[in-house]
């Protein structure tokens, strides 16, 4: 009888792990071929399956974070502005299904912000004021709650580095934060293990080197 | 032991045949067969799963066994879950998804309607639009008048549309009814909006053919959409040649409060640009905002508005009969708009809306030590419900309620004769509408209201329906008719209460084509109307003189093209509209063109933007025909016609930095003199003829200058919105 229990409780924890294991492997290798996605279909694709895996995991947010990511990513992409506004839809409704769950507070309004901004490029005389007093204040929250967090530091430096460059103004101020972005993102540790939002890096080295020239 | 081992064989063996594979392959495509690309096509609950290629196919292995359930999920289609079971064996389906009829991407009706949004791609003004439009003087109706439609009627400043008097346009804020939504002013100088535009994240004008959500509106309606919550503090400082305005906002977690104050004074204006109006003392005016948001998590929203506004000036009328002899005026205006609204989702397919505003006007004149006070008040509260019923039918209903007093005294200085005359109304109101969505492409309105009031004494159904038709990509049919009821003016009503509604029927068909950076549009409408007051002019103190005999029509093609494609940096419009109106009404003899109409109306704004010199150059050019007007010197009535109106407007906006704006405009630049119609003597001369004399304007150009600063935490917002 006990050995019985035992077996049963082997089997019931083998299969967790099991499945514990299958979403690890299953995050680590979408994640791997979000990396290397580098076409607008590779990214819907790649999307696709972290909407998979997170409607099967209906408690955690890494799956529709990165999904929402995914299509962000896939609307710079776009050429055409109203498709852009499609993805970012999709992004949004992405992040919708966060709600109710436990998730990075910092991360996922750095992402929100990083929406916003792709949504002025979609047209920025119009949409400029708007969306970018609506990324400004989602950083704003973001930095209230994690100022060290390299994503949000980011997205401010790229926000201030817009707005500079659409009013001619000086972008010293900004690329310091492109500066104080790279310094966090050296530091950046794996707190929450190999699933957490990394991204980011590739970009502010980009801008800065953009600042230098 | 054995048992144990047994038991855990066979464990493992069930583990393996977890293992056993099926592959699941097919593809996906459209009701029409057309492949879909990216569709996503998993077992629920698991991982498994895959997109859909170029070709529609896909393919994936899954280590699932029995019965399961297959989801496809596509953007803009209804996802589909298929009963499957697994057994090991290949399986191949062909999948079919449904369009999703999508309320925002779809058909919607246009007919009739302008969106000005800042959000969706379908507006046709934006917000910026109306403040950088070179002529409208950062004034909503005079950005509006750049539209299909409506009437260069320059020295009014209101709207008039497709034939209809002023009277006949309904603003709403909110959905919530704005009284006397004008300044007062004197006669032929164009009033302005009370509002002022940046308030406005969004502005629908409708020409006709409109919801029946509105009633008390023969012609149009203009609805404006205020702001959401502010989300960051600021200051903003402006300096203007007419005026000084400060303005500040306030950003909490969940609320917002701004305010603003406002003091505008002409008089050193008018010392630097002569006038034709004698002033004595010009139009000074003093004005205080407040808005408050407050935003309930994601479920309910409560905007709060108040604004009190107080102006005065004096002047000497020289009025057409004794044009020798100052007749001292004053004019003085209280002003009081207060609006409160709140919307709540009910769950993910209802919302309501409810709100109540109230508007308290009061106009006082003295000419030559006799007085007139004309006050108004009125309130306006309304609930609404809005929502889905299934997919492919929604409803919007709702009741309402608009109680107003409204009035006049007259003191004669000469002999100390006093009159009061006035009225109450208490109007009751519901209206329902359903949407129908017969396909992605296909959608019908079908609307009533039912309004009774106590002037009246009874009431009335009113139809109102509309179609859309989608026929292509980027084009689409619409057509509307209905009922429209509205009292008649308030200036009636006080000396004739038995007066009836007048009333107007619509019949509209328009066709738009729509890219994201292109739009053109085509309108042909007639609109028919009855029961329009007459009266006799020369006793128009006495009720029997009033009747509702009047009647009329107006008919016309309106034309719309813009275009923020072809040239770089640059986006410009053209309207043209063309009107063909009569009407018997007022103290007119017989059918005859209203001295407000003109046949032909061309708008043409050219807007460009050179980001080198951080600068928005704008130009716009108005074009109306001849408007008639009744010479007593002859003995047709309103046969004569005034010249052609030309005008060109220029400004140009410069972003000196971040939160430093300088804006300056010029109406009519080349100094045209435009005349608007001929006001004569009440009575004849000596020699049987009546003198005469051209409206014109004050001063043929209006000049504006101003410096707009805005003080922010991160120094980056601008007040860019406000010009």
């Amino acid at each position: 009888m006990k050995t019985k229990n035992l077996v049963l409780l082997l089997l019931a924890f083998s299969l967790t792990s099991f499945y514990q294991g299958g979403y690890e492997t299953a995050m680590k290798n979408t994640l791997a071929q979000l990396g290397q996605a580098t076409t607008r279909e590779a990214l819907l694709t790649v999307a696709n399956k972290f909407e998979r895996i997170g409607r099967a995991e209906k408690d955690r947010w890494l799956p529709f974070y990165y999904m929402a990511f995914a299509k962000t990513i896939a609307a710079t992409l776009e050429e055409n502005p109203a498709s852009r506004d499609n993805y970012l839809d999709e992004a949004d409704a992405a992040v919708d299904n966060l709600k109710g769950l436990a998730y990075d507070k910092a991360e996922v309004l750095a992402l929100q912000a990083f929406i916003r901004m792709i949504r002025i490029s979609v047209d920025p005389a119009t949409r400029g004021q708007h969306y970018a007093m609506q990324a400004a204040s989602l950083l704003e929250e973001a930095s209230a709650i994690s100022a060290d967090n390299p994503r949000v530091v980011l997205m401010m430096a790229q926000l201030q580095y817009g707005s500079a460059l659409f009013f001619n103004a000086d972008t010293g101020p900004a690329c310091d934060r492109f500066k104080q972005a790279l310094a966090l993102f050296a530091r950046q540790k794996a707190k929450a293990g190999p699933l957490a939002p990394a991204w980011g890096r590739a970009e502010a080295e980009k801008m800065l080197a953009k600042c230098g020239g | 032991m054995k048992k144990t081992i047994q038991l855990i064989t066979a464990c493992f063996l069930l583990a393996t045949s977890l293992a056993a594979q099926t592959t699941v392959s097919g593809t996906v495509a459209d009701t029409k067969g057309d492949p879909l690309t990216g569709a996503n096509v998993y077992l629920a609950g698991t991982y498994d799963g895959a997109s859909s290629g170029i070709d529609g196919s896909f393919t994936f292995t899954t280590g699932e066994q029995g019965d399961k359930t297959l989801v496809v999920s596509f953007i803009g289609y209804e996802e589909l879950a298929l009963p499957v079971r697994l057994v090991g064996k290949p399986l191949t389906l062909t999948l079919t998804l449904k369009e999703a009829i999508d309320k925002i991407g779809g058909v919607v009706i246009t007919a009739g309607s302008f969106q000005a949004g800042g959000e969706t791609k379908r507006e046709v003004l934006k917000p910026l639009d109306i403040v950088t439009t070179a002529g409208a003087t950062a004034d909503i109706a005079g950005a509006l008048n750049t539209l299909p439609g409506t009437q260069t009627v320059g020295e009014e400043g209101r709207l008039f549309v497709r034939g209809g008097d002023d009277y006949e346009t309904q603003t709403f804020i909110d959905g919530l009814l704005v009284f006397k939504p004008y300044g007062t002013t004197v006669p032929a100088t164009p009033t302005r909006g009370r509002f002022s535009p940046f308030m406005f994240k969004g502005t629908s004008f409708s020409t006709g053919g409109y919801s029946a959500e509105y009633g008390q509106a023969l012609s149009s309606t203009l609805n404006l959409t205020t702001k959401g919550t502010q989300t960051q503090s600021r200051t903003d400082l402006s300096i203007m040649s007419v005026g000084l305005e400060a303005a500040h906002a306030y950003s909490g977690a969940n609320s917002s409060l701004a305010g603003k104050l406002g003091y505008t004074n002409l008089q050193p204006y008018f010392a630097v640009v002569p006038q034709q109006i004698d002033w004595r003392n010009g139009p000074v005016a003093l004005e205080a905002n407040a808005a408050y948001r407050y935003t309930f998590g994601n479920e309910g929203t409560l905007k709060a508005y108040a604004k009190y506004a107080v102006s005065g000036m004096e002047f000497n009328d020289y009025p057409v009969d004794a044009p020798q002899l100052p007749v001292p005026t004053t004019i003085s205006n209280d002003y009081f708009y207060g609006n409160v609204s709140y919307r709540q989702l009910l769950s993910a397919k209802w919302s309501l809306m409810t709100g109540a505003a109230v508007t308290y006007n009061q106009d006082a004149y003295t000419i030559d030590g006799d007085k007139i006070i004309e006050d108004l008040t009125g309130t306006h509260a309304k609930l609404t419900f809005f929502g889905d019923l299934t997919r492919h039918l929604s409803l919007h209903t709702g009741i309402e309620t608009i109680i107003r007093e409204s009035g006049q005294y007259f003191q004669r200085l000469s002999d100390g004769f006093t009159n009061r005359w006035g009225f109450n109304e208490t109007l009751v109101a519901g209206f329902a509408e359903a949407d129908i969505y017969f396909t992605h492409n296909l959608v019908a309105r079908l609307g009533a209201r039912v309004e009774g009031s106590s002037l009246f004494n009874r009431g009335f159904v009113s139809p109102r329906v509309s179609m859309a038709y989608k026929v292509a990509e980027y084009g689409q049919f619409s057509v509307a008719t209905g009922s429209y009821r509205q009292a008649p003016r308030d200036e009636y009503l006080w000396v004739a209460p038995q007066l009836d509604y007048e009333r107007a029927n619509h019949y509209i068909l328009n066709y738009q084509f729509l890219t994201d950076q292109r739009t053109f549009r085509v309108e042909a409408y007639y609109k028919e109307y009855k029961a329009l007051v007459k009266f006799d002019p020369d006793r128009f103190f006495d009720p029997a003189v009033y009747n509702n005999k009047g009647a009329g029509y107006a008919r016309g093609i309106d034309l719309f093209w813009r275009d923020n494609q072809t040239i770089e940096n640059a986006d410009y419009w053209v309207s043209y509209s063309y009107l063909d109106t009569e009407r018997d009404y007022q103290g007119f003899p017989y059918a005859a063109r209203p001295a407000f109409t003109s046949r032909h109306n061309l708008s043409v704004v050219y807007k460009h933007f050179v980001p080198a010199w951080q600068t928005q150059f704008s130009a716009t050019y108005t074009f109306g025909s001849g408007r008639p007007y009744n010479d007593p010197n002859t003995t047709v009535f309103n046969g004569a016609e005034t010249p052609d109106y030309h005008d060109l407007s220029l400004s140009i906006s410069y972003l000196v930095s971040q939160n430093i704006i300088i804006h300056g405009s010029v109406t009519n630049v080349v100094g045209r003199n435009n005349i608007f119609g001929y006001e004569y003597a009440r009575q004849p001369a000596a020699d049987g003829t009546y003198a005469g004399r051209p409206v014109e304007l004050p001063a043929p150009r209006f000049i504006f200058l101003g410096i707009f600063i805005t003080l922010s935490k991160e120094g980056t917002l601008n007040q860019l919105q406000s010009l």
